[in-house]
């Protein structure tokens, strides 16, 4: 462990990896503010980019944006109450009534000063949670990955919240039908191509990324009309005040930071569960905590109700990499959008990731610490200047954006079938945002559905076709129970619920 | 949220047997190792499950808060200049071949904008310009990325 820890301590700190953690993290937290934007769309903007790296600064280059997206988000959410994504919507409930009381300074500090000790904490943790995980993972079998890849996807769905279960299962099953289009990889048949050669080897998976986030969220703006980049200019205008916190502040938000570090990282571990529900379940743990007047403060401005979020939205995106890095399966649409450019980098994360390919591993662990000092010693005295870029206007930044998503899926292929594609999925990706139906399941169902096939067919080729591989190690047998036990979440916690609410009732 | 799920249970399950039906008419007998998998084993059973989820998304109660019916929220999107931006999109795709990188990215952009509002010529030209130039510098000059110029261009080059 201590060869591959320095292996990847050499591959993070040379110059030009840490070059790109600067970019990365810079680039993602223009993206990541723009409202509309969040981490999936800033990580597959900058997928056509990491096509001329090698796979460890790629992967650097990624995690870099993930951080940046996320602090950028934060920036948006406290300055003009426009959260970019579900994962900063907590952060908005104290930080932009603190921004509105002239200390909005003060907010994006304790933001950037939480993102950073939750990001950190947690970049420990994943020190050393990967590599046991890992081996653990080693003897894991085809049935064994199987089962573990229908555990993410069920996972993604029954954390989904209330409604959108039958919804995000629905989607995940749209995924892997979208990825079954191109030749079946083992007969030669090509499956659902329509006689089109541009469709024998599948769908893109960048095209997809990019037509379903980039794309449908920038036509999205258009539809409802947002226009944030007044208020924006009012804000920019109006200046951030001091960035000092005294040390009563720092008292009062230290014993915050570090149970929501501890909280969103074993949260953002767990597949589907991710930043959001780590953000609100910290904001109203430590609200919960809180006594008298300190209670009364919390979404009027408290500063523990804004680290707490912005604490365990951090550590969970640390989290979120323990399964993609030591399982090989995302558990988020962010990571899964990782994992595809990663699988097009010819490398397959999973336990032999940490055997074949350490400096790639470690680097990335290593990097993501690299990131948390980055983000504060860079973003944090340049976001008064960086959040004028949110002033920029709509008819500018939305044609800019069309044109980086189709360009950078033309580079690639270079092949104009794919423009077409693209806006065609553009298209369909708004009318399933318009019925509600979220994309981020069909995205990992879209990634995991050849992986998941593969491993279906040998398990079954291993076993004669009986379906007792999912039940003849105990390994399998684990993970399939506690896929059905996950599977019933959502019924469990709704019978919870309803009885609670009929003991509140009668008493 | 009712009829919009409805709706959208509706699109899945048609979607889900037209793909189930396509499925059926993969060679089966293709590839078929030993445990029964061919390639359509897969779809068959991702058909059944979509349209399994797809019932239940149409069949089940819908949520006790009130709610406008879905065509009148959509009456009140910004329809137009989406579809115009679709639309434009679709003409970069169709001109890119003929007109290569620059000529195309240049009407692309400036029509993307003046679907959105800008009418001044002036930042319009400080917008699309500099962007297009600069990344096609860095894309054929840094990078060496071979940008076809277009087969027009080409050919009135030739004549």
């Amino acid at each position: 462990m201590w060869q591959g820890i320095e292996t990847g301590l050499v591959t993070a700190f040379s110059i030009s990896n840490l070059a790109v953690v600067v970019v990365g993290c810079f680039a993602g937290t223009v993206i990541g503010m723009l409202p509309g934007l969040g981490p999936i769309s800033a990580i597959a903007l900058m997928i056509p980019i990491s096509y001329g790296l090698d796979p460890a600064a790629a992967m650097i280059l990624m995690a870099g944006v993930y951080y940046g997206a996320i602090f950028g988000g934060s920036t948006s959410s406290i300055l003009i109450n426009a959260p970019g994504v579900a994962g900063t919507v907590a952060t908005t409930f104290d930080g932009y009534p603190l921004a509105r009381r002239g200390q909005a300074g003060k907010a994006l500090a304790i933001a950037a000063y939480a993102s950073f000790s939750g990001g950190t904490l947690a970049a420990l943790l994943l020190l050393l949670a990967a590599p046991a995980l890992a081996r653990v993972s080693l003897s894991f079998q085809s049935a064994d990955y199987f089962a573990l890849m229908l555990f993410g996807l069920v996972a993604v769905c029954a954390f989904a919240g209330r409604g959108q279960v039958v919804k995000s299962l629905l989607m995940t099953v749209f995924g892997l039908m979208l990825a079954t289009v191109g030749t079946d990889p083992t007969a030669g048949v090509p499956r659902f191509t329509f006689g089109q050669l541009d469709l024998i080897d599948g769908i893109s998976f960048l095209l997809l990324a990019m037509a379903s986030f980039a794309v449908s969220e920038a036509l999205m703006t258009v539809l409802n009309n947002e226009d944030s980049a007044r208020q924006a200019a009012k804000a920019a205008a109006a200046g951030a005040g001091s960035l000092a916190l005294s040390k009563k502040e720092v008292a009062e938000i230290a014993p915050a930071v570090g149970r929501s570090s501890v909280l969103g990282f074993f949260v953002g571990v767990l597949p589907g569960a991710g930043g959001t529900i780590a953000s609100f379940l910290a904001w109203g743990m430590e609200r919960g905590l809180a006594r008298g007047a300190a209670r009364a403060a919390f979404g009027k401005g408290s500063l523990r109700g804004l680290a707490a979020p912005e604490t365990a939205n951090n550590a969970a995106s640390t989290g979120s990499f323990v399964p993609l890095l030591t399982l090989g399966i995302p558990g988020s649409g962010t990571t899964a959008v990782m994992l595809g450019a990663l699988l097009s980098f010819g490398i397959q994360p999973g336990p032999r990731l940490y055997i074949e390919e350490p400096a790639v591993f470690w680097s990335v662990i290593i990097s993501m610490y690299v990131g948390n000092i980055v983000l504060l010693i860079l973003n944090l005295p340049l976001i008064p200047y960086i959040a004028r870029l949110l002033a920029v206007r709509k008819e500018i930044l939305v044609p800019l954006i069309l044109f980086f998503s189709l360009i950078g899926v033309y580079l690639v292929s270079f092949n104009v079938f794919d423009l077409w594609l693209m806006v065609l999925v553009g298209v369909a990706a708004i009318g399933l945002r318009l019925l509600g139906l979220p994309l981020a399941p069909m995205i990992l169902g879209f990634i995991l559905g050849d992986i998941m096939e593969d491993n279906l067919r040998r398990a079954l080729i291993i076993s004669n076709g009986s379906p007792a591989f999912l039940w003849a190690r105990p390994s399998t047998l684990f993970i399939i129970v506690a896929t059905a036990l996950v599977a019933l979440f959502p019924l469990f916690s709704r019978r919870a619920k309803g009885a609670a609410a009929q003991a509140g009732e009668g008493g | 949220m009712g009829s919009r799920d409805r709706i959208g249970g509706l699109i899945m399950l048609a979607f889900s047997l037209a793909y189930g039906l396509m499925a059926l008419a993969l060679d089966s007998s293709a590839g078929l190792a030993a445990g029964g998998f061919s390639p359509r084993t897969l779809p068959l059973i991702l058909a059944a499950s979509g349209a399994l989820l797809a019932l239940l998304l149409i069949l089940r109660p819908p949520p006790g808060t009130a709610e406008a019916p879905p065509a009148l929220q959509l009456r009140h999107l910004n329809w137009r200049p989406a579809l115009l931006l679709c639309a434009v999109m679709l003409v970069y795709a169709a001109i890119f071949p003929y007109l290569g990188f620059i000529l195309s990215t240049v009407i692309f952009l400036s029509a993307a904008m003046v679907v959105l509002g800008i009418r001044s010529p002036r930042l319009l030209l400080l917008a699309v310009l500099p962007v297009t130039l600069l990344l096609w510098l860095v894309l054929s000059r840094l990078l060496g990325i071979y940008l076809a110029p277009g087969e027009l261009l080409l050919l009135l080059v030739a004549q």
